[in-house]
């Protein structure tokens, strides 16, 4: 299980997270929800040690370490010069939990070259790589920041159907997303953040069938208030 | 230490293009500079014939013998030599500014990697020394390389050769090329002192990026440095030995080196900001 315990993180006066907690189970896709500014990223790149917090902790599996979650942010993060191939041997190297097979095999289906330069490819075979990246490690847990964000629509697609293939069996899924309609019929438990603060928490699919209520209608209801 | 290695790797191949675009040009503006400053040499001593209808002795005896020491002691040359030392510096800069504001945000993959965060900075630490060291032997590859160029220019009457040791003497280049190893050793702890304090600077910008805090830390290092400089020159006095003012030189940058990078290796690992 990933644990996140009383989260803070202050930008000056500004209080960016306010004690933010929450957990992941494993086999579960859990979607962090909230309007631009809520402190969705922060948490995540808190998360992994990429911004310092101010305090809190964060235990996977009992531990601090962060070698069971692989990260897949929303932007390029290998240098430009390299191609796919290189990427991937890049990885190889430093990464002992790497599987080539996974990698290879999403290669295919996302139908990306091994020859094509990374900066060269469009916005959407972009988020495809980042993925690939991300579910070839093979760890109990990712977190994704905004994986659906300004693509087409069947590029989304594509995307959609990583969490329903057999490359996310037992893992457990951290993921802030704005576009809920595409994966709105995945998601097993929603967090809704607001200025830094979980406001809300919910099992989707007790939301769904209890309240008969979307994500989305449950999405409305907090922030149109 | 297979990380470091890698990384080495990595930094150095994203490194070498710019690099050796950089090297070459200056290279290139020292051959130029060599072939014109030899020549105008020439040519004023035969304007000086003709125009005075004197021997070429004669005007040897008002001008003087060309030599590359000559040369390579003018202004321009030494110029070139600062620019390249100067590329240096600034790559200490960019190798890790580019991270965050390249074409990829390098720096994400290289904070997620496995492992210690250290390999990250003595990573980059090596790839800047290899390029001070790599641009030092490339430039005492062209003294052998320019000085037989100028003797080849001009009528052998005309030049004066001098040894490589001269043209350093002469040039005040002597201390890069210095091969008594406490002078060495002193003159590169402080060229890794200037690199290792840049690098400082920029990992606690890139951890507090503004405000009060950034002001306050960089002060301190002022300071500190200050209190560094005035401990140099206390020891710089006449109380003491040659060889007791160079192992206390080297003691004091010593400690004042481990003190900046115990600071970056601790920015790198507990403070940074993608």
């Amino acid at each position: 299980m990933l644990e996140v315990h009383g989260l803070k993180k202050r930008y000056g006066r500004k209080n960016v997270l306010d004690n933010v907690s929450f957990t992941v189970q494993p086999n579960t896709l859990t979607c962090l929800i909230g309007l631009n500014g809520a402190g969705k990223s922060t948490i995540l790149k808190g998360i992994m040690g990429l911004i310092p917090l101010d305090s809190g902790t964060v235990l996977i599996d009992g531990t601090g370490s962060k070698d069971a979650v692989a990260y897949i942010p929303d932007l390029q993060t290998m240098p430009g010069h390299m191609t796919v191939g290189d990427a991937l041997d890049y990885m190889n190297d430093h990464y002992a939990d790497w599987n080539g097979e996974t990698a290879e095999s999403l290669l295919r289906t996302f139908q990306l070259m091994r020859t094509d330069v990374i900066t060269d490819l469009s916005k959407g075979n972009q988020a495809k790589f980042n993925l690939i990246l991300g579910f070839a490690l093979d760890r109990p847990y990712l977190i994704l920041d905004e994986p659906l964000a300004g693509i087409d629509i069947f590029t989304k697609e594509q995307i959609a159907w990583i969490f329903t293939s057999e490359f996310m069996e037992g893992r457990g899924i951290l993921m802030t997303t704005h576009e809920i309609d595409e994966i709105e019929h995945l998601i097993d438990r929603v967090i809704f953040l607001q200025d830094g603060r979980v406001i809300d928490e919910h099992d989707a699919e007790e939301m769904r069938e209890l309240h008969g209520k979307s994500v989305q209608d449950r999405m409305r209801e907090v922030y149109a208030r | 230490m297979k990380k470091y290695l890698l990384l080495t790797n990595e930094e150095l191949k994203r490194t070498a293009k710019p690099y050796l675009i950089v090297v070459a040009v200056l290279m290139l503006l020292e051959f130029i500079l060599t072939a014109a400053i030899t020549k105008m040499h020439e040519g004023k001593i035969e304007t000086f014939m003709r125009e005075n209808g004197v021997s070429m002795q004669e005007a040897i005896d008002a001008y003087g013998k060309s030599s590359f020491a000559q040369v390579v002691a003018s202004g321009p040359f030494l110029l070139i030599l600062g620019a390249g030392m100067m590329v240096i510096l600034i790559s200490a800069f960019v190798i890790w500014y580019r991270d965050w504001f390249g074409k990829t945000n390098y720096i994400y993959r290289l904070l997620l990697l496995p492992g210690s965060r250290s390999s990250i900075y003595f990573a980059k630490l090596t790839t800047i020394v290899l390029l001070m060291f790599g641009f030092v032997a490339i430039q005492w590859l062209m003294f052998f390389v320019l000085a037989p160029l100028h003797d080849l220019l001009l009528p052998p009457e005309l030049f004066e050769r001098v040894s490589i040791a001269a043209v350093l003497e002469r040039s005040g280049l002597m201390y890069l090329y210095d091969f008594y190893l406490p002078n060495f050793a002193l003159i590169y702890l402080f060229a890794l002192l200037l690199i290792v304090f840049i690098f400082t600077l920029v990992l606690i910008e890139r951890s507090y990026r503004k405000g009060k805090k950034v002001i306050r830390i960089f002060l301190q290092f002022v300071i500190l440095g200050a209190v560094y400089g005035a401990t140099l020159l206390v020891i710089n006095s006449d109380h003491l030995f040659a060889n007791e003012k160079g192992m206390l030189f080297l003691a004091f940058t010593f400690l004042y080196l481990a003190f900046l990078v115990i600071i970056g290796l601790r920015t790198v690992s507990k403070k940074i900001t993608v």
